[in-house]
């Protein structure tokens, strides 16, 4: 049996490659879209390329944890491409700023690195579990897929004023359990 | 707990401001092919126990997602034999990967192959540096139980970095109380725990190491002194001293009046020895908050004559140099934080005299 649109996420989930052969053949362009789009001003297309892997095996080890129909998969794809671009984009930006000076040691925007310094961790996710469903919401949008206060209102249809005020408060409330996360650091 | 894949479900995103990019039937042959390799490489593949662990240190790898990819310079490029590099938070990668020892001692059961590298003991603490290979794929990074032991004791911590599809590499930090010459080190790993949120198990294993390490030509000395002025104190913690650098850590405490003016304050230091010699140096590591912030710098080879060090203390305050991401990701500027008109303020403290222990 071939994977078509209507069986892909089940054999997908069930780890059958031809479902992986598939939504490479459906998505490739739009993964790689939003790869570029993210990742352009590095001109490194290994990069790119490495990136674009990357998401696909993601949606391959993680396909269970995907629940609904194709139309919501697509939405949940083109989610999982821009939080590992973003991801990939960071990183990079930070190798680039350790060469050139020391802007990213300045004390007044160490939450944000603690925070991108255990991203993706287990840490930062226990985190945003502790958050409302709403502030989770936000938190994602800002710190996985780099959105900005404007488009998070926008999606959100919230003002941006109270979408900053979350933040701040969210911030405040991660702060603290971030310092203990961080004190411990990664020891088990 | 939900992770992140799992969150995703609930979170719409504006698919329709993405573009297609053309792709060819090249293209799409290639990203198949490298994803089936690296499926089928992680459950089928065995381990070539011929390979002996000193070739690995010479050979090139690709870089999963690890950021180290963006490096330009050719020599830059680490090697695996210098995990150190990987964990230049304490801007010793260099100097502890000349001093340290080549171990390449392998252990390998229930599907993990650990492989130790380098150790090195400068005294007091000892870093081992281990590369762990995996059959299957188990997430971003593991937790290892089980602490390299200093003569049979030590506390310590592990940092763990995934490199690539299936391969980690860690540092292992241990600290005695004792000074010794010589060490013998035994490290037993009680079992490993894998990252991927939904399969937490611990996996067990037989992997145990036992080698000896020699004290590196590297000493470390208490400082702890302070100074203050205007609402700012210093604590010089202490210096390290390696065969090719050395390293001062030190303290800022900034009060409360400074933090309603100003959103930074930041305290560098200029260090000048007896004859003159005014020392270059850079950053390697910082961490705290607006109250309160650790830095470490790393200065250039000590004149071997020399045997005072003369700190100054240098304070900047400033306003908020912030950074933002556009949608697109690019940086967006900097902005005040503070509604304060505060200038930027600079200003010297007095200096702080320290003697070379020999």
């Amino acid at each position: 049996m071939k994977s078509n649109e209507t069986n892909f996420i089940k054999r997908l989930q069930s780890g059958k490659e031809d479902a992986l052969e598939y939504i490479v053949d459906k998505y490739l362009p739009l993964i790689k879209g939003i790869s570029y789009q993210v990742l352009s001003p590095f001109k490194n297309d290994g990069m790119i390329d490495e990136c674009v892997n990357d998401i696909f095996l993601s949606v391959w080890y993680y396909a269970k944890d995907f629940n609904g129909d194709s139309a919501k998969f697509k939405n949940w794809i083109c989610s999982i491409a821009k939080f590992k671009a973003i991801d990939y984009y960071r990183r990079a930006v930070k190798n680039v700023e350790i060469s050139s000076d020391n802007l990213e040691l300045s004390p007044a925007d160490s939450i944000e690195k603690d925070l991108v310094r255990i991203e993706n961790r287990s840490e930062l996710m226990q985190l945003i579990n502790q958050l409302e469903p709403i502030d989770q919401q936000i938190f994602i949008r800002k710190f996985f897929l780099g959105e900005n206060t404007e488009e998070i209102a926008y999606s959100l249809g919230k003002t941006k004023a109270s979408i900053d005020n979350r933040i701040y408060r969210g911030k405040k409330k991660l702060k603290v359990h971030a310092s203990d996360f961080l004190m411990g650091g990664s020891v088990v | 707990m939900n992770d992140i894949y799992k969150l995703l479900n609930d979170l719409e995103i504006d698919i329709k401001k993405f573009e297609e990019m053309e792709v060819s039937e090249f293209d799409r042959a290639k990203v198949k092919k490298e994803l089936l390799n690296k499926i089928h490489s992680t459950k089928q593949k065995k381990w070539k126990n011929t390979v002996k662990a000193a070739s690995l240190a010479v050979s090139l790898f690709t870089f999963g997602i690890f950021g180290l990819s963006f490096t330009t310079n050719a020599e830059e490029i680490p090697i695996l034999g210098n995990i150190f590099k990987y964990f230049n938070n304490d801007g010793l990668y260099i100097d502890y990967k000349e001093n340290s020892n080549p171990i390449n001692e392998v252990a390998e059961s229930n599907g993990i192959k650990v492989t130790v590298n380098d150790a090195v003991y400068d005294g007091e603490k000892l870093m081992v540096t281990y590369t762990v290979e995996t059959e299957k794929y188990l997430g971003d990074t593991l937790h290892i139980n089980g602490i390299p032991l200093i003569e049979n004791e030590g506390n310590g911590t592990h940092e763990i970095f995934r490199i690539d599809e299936n391969k980690y590499v860690g540092k292992a930090t241990t600290s005695s109380k004792e000074k010794h010459s010589t060490i013998d080190v035994d490290w037993k790993l009680d079992y490993i725990i894998p990252d991927l949120t939904k399969d937490r198990e611990r996996i067990k294993g037989d992997w145990k190491f036992n080698f000896q390490v020699k004290k590196a030509d590297i000493t470390v000395q208490k400082i702890n002194q302070d100074k203050e002025m205007d609402g700012i104190s210093v604590n010089i913690e202490n210096l390290t001293i390696t065969p090719t650098s050395f390293l001062i850590n030190y303290k800022q405490v900034v009060s409360k009046e400074i933090i309603k003016d100003w959103d930074m304050a930041d305290v560098d230091i200029e260090v000048k020895d007896n004859f003159g010699n005014i020392y270059s140096s850079e950053f390697h590591s910082g961490s705290g908050g607006k109250y309160y912030m650790t830095w470490g710098k790393t200065f250039q080879m000590l004149d071997p004559h020399a045997s005072i060090l003369i700190i100054t203390p240098k304070v900047k305050l400033s306003d908020y140099d912030g950074i933002e991401y556009n949608e697109d990701g690019s940086i967006k500027g900097r902005y005040r934080l503070l509604k304060s008109k505060a200038d930027i303020k600079e200003f010297e403290m007095d200096e702080i005299i320290v003697e070379i222990e020999k």
